[in-house]
């Protein structure tokens, strides 16, 4: 299908590629169908609802920015989002920017889990955790000139089995 | 609203298939024990809240354009 973009114009999306938010997402639970719009060797995306052009959010893989990022997926969520294998999940965050990346915040707390077999995304709300909905991006890492290419071997490591 | 009070021990029905019972009370804090299908959905309100506040900041509007320009500059068209 044809999905309209504020940023980035008409994107042809096959169908098979849409992902299906059956609970949208906190703030937007009527916005059910995403896709994310990927570019190759860039650690960040764009997950853009398809049904509303001014829907969309910067998203990127948490793993890269902050490497020691961890939570527990609790099986109601694994139920509802129908994961028998866990090669199957991405997992990726909003990013809130800010005048610039070095101002940029990421939200932990709420992290996006899809499961690619199935196309079915949730945004999961940790609890306990200590995450909040804004850790700045550029945290974690030392110098930011090598963050592309370290996202990159971040994502091809997770997603070549 | 509707309002009912209860007292530690006692339950209220909500539809067919949930319950709450109050389990503890103890100074401002009561503890609840929530019996409901596996697919309806419970949280935390302030954390819902949080989240979706959060998700109202972060979406791209127009002020983000020439970030997002930028960020996506040094490849081809982003695609899926």
């Amino acid at each position: 299908m044809i999905v309209n973009t504020l940023h980035f114009g008409e994107i042809e999306v096959p169908d098979g590629q849409l992902i299906e938010f059956p609970h949208g997402m906190p703030g937007f639970e009527q916005h059910r169908r995403f896709a994310l719009i990927e570019s190759p060797s860039n650690p960040f995306a764009y997950l853009q609802n398809v049904d509303d052009p001014y829907v969309g959010f910067l998203v990127t893989d948490p793993f890269t920015f902050f490497p020691n990022y961890e939570f527990d997926l609790d099986e109601e969520w694994r139920e509802q989002l129908r994961i028998t294998d866990p090669g199957d999940v991405m997992v990726r965050v909003t990013v809130k920017l800010g005048d610039g990346l070095s101002q940029a915040t990421a939200n932990l707390l709420g992290p996006i889990v899809i499961n690619m077999r199935e196309r079915l995304g949730q945004q999961v709300v940790l609890y306990p955790s200590a995450y909040t909905t804004r850790e700045p991006l550029l945290q974690g890492t030392h110098e930011s000139g090598g963050l592309a290419a370290s996202g990159e071997e971040e994502r091809h490591a997770r997603t070549q089995p | 609203m509707l309002v009912l009070s209860r007292k530690k021990g006692e339950a209220i029905l909500i539809g067919d298939d949930i319950e709450l019972t109050v389990l503890e009370v103890e100074g401002e804090t009561i503890k609840l024990g929530i019996k409901a299908p596996r697919d309806v959905r419970i949280f935390r309100k302030e954390i819902y809240s949080a989240i979706g506040q959060a998700n109202r900041e972060a979406v791209a509007g127009p002020v983000d354009a020439g970030m997002l320009q930028a960020l996506f500059r040094t490849n081809q068209e982003p695609h899926e």
